[in-house]
């Protein structure tokens, strides 16, 4: 499996596992659809570029940094976007994303199809 | 008759031992070893400027198969022979390269790490590998004969009573089992140990499985309990739970943050 592939369903399956904990926050119960989907959506984003950076760099390290920073940037924009409650929640999203956008960027580096190396004539 | 004093029998012994060099482009600088067949002296050579390994023996039809036997084996592992010839005193010699450094079994410390006495290791065994491949076998490996450069570089010695297109290479691979237990130190993991007790059908095969327990998988030759494995998993994938304590814990000081 392609390494891109590989971020794509960890971005899925982690935001969707991240998305439902909300369900412990009675405030936003109402509102779980849009919030799983909005979290798998960031998910699949992160894991995403993070494969695509899996392919051009191999470094767990790196991997890990980049899926963090991704997970961050792309959960801020989640928590600054006007909810239903009005309230933003930028801890209870960032913090959780941050850490799930460092999980698949360590996926993405472990798992997946190596890029072919070329070789010399 | 009064007897010879030990200094001047010694000083005789080593004297009528030394190779009468006169007929080569070789002078003697230094001694060696000795060994059961033969002694290997240091020596300068005049046409290169350059110290070589100098090995005389008595049986020349022995030293000339010593010399082939280690001449069709082109491999970082094994000394590569220069020349062979014979001394004025009747006996034959061949020249190698010098390589300074130490035996095995000198170079096996209790303070070496064991990534280090793995490399030793898998370099002799690599080298029999490839000797093998040749259709070589050994017959006589053990820490004196594996030699340790200064550069770190592992050279298989003494192929005297190899055995060339031989296909039985038992001998060779009892040898490098009890050799890494050799290398191992008191408290080794029990994959390694199984690795050194286990009968292989070829020397690749248990390079592979060493391999393997360096890369952090299951080795073949030993069955692991379910304990062990997840230990093993544990140790290969630790920034992924480091990120998943982290996940929780963070989860964990969310509710806390809620719940004051």
């Amino acid at each position: 499996m392609k390494k891109p592939i590989v971020g794509l369903l960890a971005g899925l399956i982690l935001g969707l596992l991240d998305g439902a904990t909300a369900w412990f926050t009675p405030a936003v119960r109402d509102f779980m659809a849009s919030i799983l989907m909005g979290s798998s959506f960031k998910g699949m984003v992160v894991g995403l570029l993070s494969g695509w950076f899996a392919l051009k760099v191999k470094s767990v390290p790196m991997g890990v940094a980049l899926g963090a920073g991704l997970g961050l940037l792309f959960a801020y924009f989640v928590a600054a976007a006007p909810s239903e409650t009005g309230e933003h929640y930028y801890l209870q999203i960032m913090l959780p994303g941050f850490i799930t956008g460092g999980i698949i960027g360590f996926l993405t580096q472990v798992k997946g199809q190596e890029p072919a190396t070329r070789t010399g004539a | 008759m009064k007897p010879l004093a030990d200094p001047i029998l010694s000083h005789l012994l080593r004297v009528t031992a030394e190779p009468d060099l006169s007929s080569t482009p070789y002078r003697l600088a230094g001694h060696i070893g000795q060994g059961g067949m033969g002694s290997i002296w240091e020596v300068e050579d005049s046409r290169l400027d350059r110290r070589v390994a100098l090995k005389v023996l008595h049986n020349g039809t022995a030293i000339r198969e010593e010399a082939k036997t280690a001449a069709t084996l082109e491999h970082p592992g094994i000394a590569p022979v220069y020349e062979t010839g014979l001394l004025e005193d009747g006996r034959s010699y061949y020249t190698m390269r010098l390589i300074r450094g130490k035996t095995l079994a000198e170079a096996i410390t209790p303070e070496l790490p064991l990534r280090e006495r793995l490399r030793l290791w898998l370099s002799v065994a690599e080298t029999l590998d490839f000797a093998h491949s040749r259709g070589v076998h050994h017959r006589d490996l053990k820490p004196d004969n594996i030699l340790v450069g200064d550069y770190g570089e592992v050279v298989v010695l003494d192929w005297g009573i190899a055995e060339r297109n031989s296909t039985n290479h038992g001998d060779d691979l009892a040898a490098l089992a009890r050799l890494l237990s050799y290398c191992l130190p008191p408290k080794a993991a029990k994959p390694l140990r199984a690795i050194a007790e286990a009968n292989y059908d070829s020397v690749r095969q248990a390079i592979k499985d060493v391999h393997r327990f360096q890369d952090g998988a299951p080795v073949s030759t030993y069955r692991e309990s379910i304990l062990e494995k997840l230990w093993r998993w544990s140790q290969n994938n630790q920034a992924l739970l480091l990120l998943l304590f982290a996940y929780a814990a963070a989860k964990l000081f969310l509710v806390f943050l809620r719940w004051t």
